[in-house]
């Protein structure tokens, strides 16, 4: 790994692709303006593109083959032949899996996700994310599903490849509304036991709830061998509690209020929050996930971007260990 | 300006929490919503880290109405007439009334009502009358009401104390009923005389026992300008027990006589463990006996002596709380066993079954109360009956002499029981005129019926003394009794004389004649075997019995007496001097027939020409009572109890009325609650342009 997955709003400028011109990047508060959630996806991906062109990497769908030394019980069917003839031994010939990628988006749709203080709110920064990755995939004639959940599971749609697909997944993330608490797990477990065949999991939520099963749940997917990529939307405030008066606070996900004075409990807000994710971090580097913090006011590129460039990174890595019939690409 | 309740001053109090609220920075007009507060934690109300107060114009006027309502409720006025003087206030009529029965006589009882007596004294006002009472069954005034003219109070109060030193308790009962009702006649007969309307009070200082006697109060309306202040003195000591000499049933033979004893131990004695004795006036005691007795119960017991050594007049208890020892000696007048005499004129023998004086001696059986003895009168022996030496009873079966007669007349005069029985037709003639000419009816000869002919009693008057104990139905069957031979006689010219029963032909059977003070009863048939089955039936015992009981009639009835119970004394006799208990001797006077002195418990002796007849006196059961009265049983009868106000207080309350009407007339505190509304509303509006600007800031953040 080149780099630490979690960047923050500040590094916009100072990042990686800081040396890209400005105007290339639109902004999300102009985006979020778009209605049509479609239209939001198509922007930010085509803008994408045409930036990719001076991006110094080529894509991510790398196609390999591999011979393996036949051992006794493996499925003759697979034995090339010719190279017997050639070298009177026996080998195995491994092939990348037929289809696509089966992309599976969770998206987060609880109570918490309808905050947000930069004019818009984290869940429709969300939906944006869901969309342009789906919009992103369906150019690549990726099949993608999504999942939208609260507390319970919202809609649940398989991940196909079929024209008119992309149009229903927008519908869906378009009409569903907030709902009340987070249960991440059951989500999880949902995917874990409805998706037979291996792909990508993208999970979209502010994961502010109790880590305690999160770790199982995840492990469970990695161990299915999904890829799974968690990205977290956060509002500024969240991050850095920059509230200054006294005031009544309303948690608007269980409805509790608290007096609470900002400047003395900024400290321990900001240092709790620290603690929190760098629980979860520890949990996603340990189940070799990557976690991506996304502040609302960031630009979606640039999350287009981190998340291609972070896979580059993993595909390389994990070429080096392929296993014989694995492999996963597009 | 004044105020009529002063305390509500502390209502200004208040004012500190409108202050510490400023004080106090908790500002709920700013409202966010948050995500979620897993990350937050309650910030607690702070005071402002300057301790400034802001907002001093909402703090004055939020002050100032806590400061106008606290004096609203203080109900302001303005006091306008001068002030009220002593002299309009009524005074004070303070009777004390002391209990001076015979339980004031434990411990230390009497002693401390004195002391609260003086104390009730020393502590009156100087405008305050008071009088002084004491009681136990009668109510002896010892400083009236009426008494005030001439003498100024100091002198009153002097002299009230000197009477209290010279008292002192006596042994009589508690009537606190009467003694109550006639204070409070006396108070309000001396207040409508003196015209001073002063309020009345009654301080009762006594025991008030739980047997004091209250029947007076249930029948009279308790006066309600009178009021009743209780200083109930009650003993440390907690215990204690009384006795009762049992009077031996008559059925008794005398051999087994063993006086019995019943020891009553009070309902919440301490101590149960008693012993009593016999004692004499020299103080010799007889043996002992212990027992045990439990709190609230009575024990009968068997208490010997041997009469030969000792003639005890008491008896003792002891273990008994020391100073509970009023009631711990019983008098008994030594028993003796009173011999009656019957006299009879009749010439048959004491064993001969055919005559009468046969069931007569037989009739009655000797007792330890008494032996009666038949003496048969020889027709020619001289009669001088003396005082004592009188029979109880006369019984004449033949004709007498003249000079028998004239004896009779002389017994009958002094107030003699005769008993003429008619046993022939001859007697009937020889004796008609000696009692009250008496004739044969010549219709109806004398009814010699042979055997199967007889006659019963037709009408019997059970109105009569001598029949009244037989007028139950149970008793009332005289049927069984047959007359086969009466003397058919004829009543017409007998003066006076009453028919007590009728044979069934209406012939008199028996009928009474009153001579002087003596009564002549002349029964016409017999108890002869040949005359009638009266002798043999059950009626013949009781009836003779009640003529002795009759004939006994202005004797001592009794030989027990309470303190202050009237004693009947026997009249005749040249000289009657009764003995205290304390050895002074009283003359009675001629015409009395009861002596009411009996102040003290003892045994007194009445002297009759030399002869000596003793009773003993003794305290009332009640008395020896610890419990003490509820009072609640006093409010119950309708009287006011509590102490009445002084003069001083009186005035006070007064003052205190007329400011009442005072500030009821002005009605300032109306003024002021509208003042205090007047400024709420100031306040509402300041508050509410104050908080405006921020709820705008917040709906636009929002």
């Amino acid at each position: 790994m080149s780099s630490t997955p979690i960047s923050s709003s500040n590094d916009i400028g100072t990042s990686s692709g800081g040396s890209r011109a400005k105007p290339a990047l639109i902004d999300p508060g102009s985006l979020m303006r778009i209605k049509n959630l479609e239209l939001r996806a198509r922007s930010v991906v085509e803008g994408f593109l045409t930036g990719l062109h001076r991006s110094p990497y080529h894509g991510f769908s790398v196609e390999f083959t591999e011979y393996r030394q036949y051992s006794p019980g493996d499925d003759t069917r697979f034995l090339d032949w010719k190279l017997f003839a050639r070298s009177d031994r026996y080998f195995i010939k491994c092939f990348e899996d037929e289809t696509n990628l089966r992309c599976h988006l969770l998206v987060d749709m609880s109570r918490s996700m309808s905050y947000g203080t930069v004019g818009y709110q984290k869940a429709e920064y969300a939906k944006t994310i869901a969309a342009t990755i789906a919009y992103f995939l369906s150019l690549q004639r990726d099949a993608v599903g999504l999942l939208t959940f609260d507390e319970s599971i919202v809609d649940h749609i398989p991940a196909r490849f079929r024209p008119g697909h992309i149009h229903r997944l927008m519908m869906s993330l378009e009409r569903t509304p907030t709902g009340t608490a987070t249960d991440i797990e059951k989500a999880l477990e949902q995917i874990a036991t409805t998706v037979a065949k291996r792909g990508m999991v993208v999970l979209i939520s502010d994961l502010l709830t109790s880590l305690d099963t999160l770790e199982k749940q995840l492990g469970y997917l990695c161990a299915r061998g999904h890829e799974v990529v968690v990205l977290r939307v956060l509002d500024p405030t969240e991050i850095d509690f920059s509230f200054d008066k006294p005031a009544m606070f309303h948690d608007i996900e269980s409805g509790r209020d608290l007096f609470i004075d900002p400047e003395s409990v900024r400290e321990s807000y900001l240092e709790q929050f620290r603690v929190h994710a760098k629980a979860l971090q520890i949990i996603c580097s340990k189940l070799g996930i990557s976690l991506h913090q996304l502040p609302i006011d960031r630009p979606l590129e640039l999350m287009l971007f981190d998340l291609l460039s972070d896979r580059l990174n993993r595909n390389r890595h994990s070429v080096r260990q392929r296993s014989p019939l694995g492999g996963s690409g597009s | 300006m004044s105020f009529l309740f002063g305390s509500f001053l502390l209502g200004t109090a208040a004012i500190l929490a409108p202050i510490l609220f400023h004080l106090i920075k908790r500002t709920p007009k700013d409202y966010y919503e948050f995500s979620s507060l897993m990350f937050l934690k309650p910030t607690p109300p702070q005071l402002t880290r300057r301790s400034r107060l802001d907002q001093w114009l909402l703090l004055a006027i939020r002050s100032l109405a806590i400061l106008l309502l606290a004096i609203a409720f203080m109900r302001p006025y303005f006091r306008a007439q001068a002030d009220l003087s002593l002299a309009d206030a009524p005074t004070r009529h303070i009777a004390i009334l002391i209990d001076r029965s015979a339980s004031m006589q434990r411990g230390d009882l009497w002693k401390k009502a004195i002391q609260d007596a003086k104390w009730v004294v020393s502590n009156l006002e100087p405008t305050d009358e008071v009088s002084l009472f004491a009681f136990e069954e009668s109510l002896e005034t010892l400083v009236g009401p009426e008494y005030s003219t001439g003498v100024d109070r100091q002198q009153r109060r002097q002299l009230i104390l000197d009477q209290l030193d010279n008292l002192s308790p006596l042994w009589g009962g508690t009537e606190l009923g009467s003694a109550l009702q006639n204070v409070a006649e006396r108070l309000i007969e001396a207040d409508d005389l003196s015209q001073a309307h002063a309020a009345l009070q009654i301080v009762l200082i006594a025991d008030l026992q739980a047997s004091s006697k209250l029947d007076v109060l249930q029948s009279n309306q308790w006066p309600e300008s009178v009021r009743l202040d209780l200083r109930i003195i009650t003993p440390a000591e907690e215990s204690n027990a009384r006795l009762r000499l049992l009077h031996s049933s008559d059925d008794e033979t005398v051999d087994k006589q063993i006086p019995r004893v019943r020891v009553s131990n009070a309902l919440g004695s301490k101590i149960e463990q008693f012993e009593v004795n016999w004692s004499d006036e020299q103080g010799q005691q007889s043996e002992s006996v212990p027992f045990y007795v439990p709190a609230g119960e009575s024990l009968v017991i068997e208490v010997p002596y041997e009469q030969s050594r000792l003639t005890p007049d008491r008896l003792v208890l002891s273990g008994d709380d020391e100073r509970m020892e009023f009631d711990n000696n019983y008098y008994v007048v030594p028993p003796i066993q009173e011999q009656i005499t019957i006299a009879y004129f009749g010439s048959d023998s004491d064993d001969d079954p055919a005559g009468m004086r046969f069931y007569l001696s037989r009739a009655f059986s000797e007792t330890a109360a008494r032996k009666v003895n038949v003496e048969s009168v020889v027709s020619n022996a001289i009669l001088n009956w003396e005082f004592e030496q009188l029979p109880r009873f006369v019984v004449i079966t033949e004709t007498i002499s003249q000079a028998h007669q004239s004896a009779v007349d002389k017994y009958l005069k002094r107030g003699g029981h005769v008993l003429v029985v008619l046993t022939s037709e001859q007697m009937v003639n020889d004796l008609g005129a000696w009692l009250g000419n008496v004739q044969l009816d010549s219709a109806a000869s004398e009814s010699t019926s042979d055997q199967d002919s007889y006659v019963m009693l037709g009408t019997i008057d059970f109105r009569h003394p001598l029949f009244v104990p037989f007028a139950g139905a149970r008793y009332n069957d005289f049927t069984k009794i047959r007359f086969w031979k009466h003397r058919a006689v004829k009543l017409q010219e007998v003066e006076n004389a009453t028919v007590i029963a009728r044979f069934e032909d209406q012939t008199p059977a028996l009928w009474s004649v009153n001579r002087d003070k003596g009564v002549l009863y002349t029964l016409g048939s017999s108890w002869n075997r040949e005359d009638s089955q009266f002798a043999r039936s059950t009626k013949f015992v009781p009836l003779l019995s009640r003529w002795l009981e009759i004939a006994a009639g202005n004797r001592f009835a009794g030989d027990s007496y309470v303190v202050n119970q009237p004693v009947p004394i026997p009249e005749g006799g040249e000289t009657r001097i009764i003995r205290m208990p304390d050895d002074t001797e009283i003359r009675l006077e001629d015409e009395s027939n009861t002596f009411k002195q009996t102040t003290q418990p003892g045994i007194y002796s009445l002297m009759v020409d030399g002869n000596e007849k003793s009773f003993a006196v003794n305290v009332a059961d009640s008395e020896s009572e610890i419990q003490s009265m509820e009072i609640e049983q006093l409010e119950q009868l309708g009287i006011s109890i509590g102490t009445t106000l002084t003069q001083a207080e009186q005035l006070e309350r007064m003052r205190q009325l007329r400011d009442f009407e005072l500030e009821n007339e002005q009605k300032l505190w109306k003024w002021l609650i509208v003042a205090v509304l007047v400024l709420l509303g100031i306040e509402t509006l300041l508050a509410a342009r104050r908080t405006r600007p921020s709820i705008s800031f917040q709906d636009s953040r929002e």
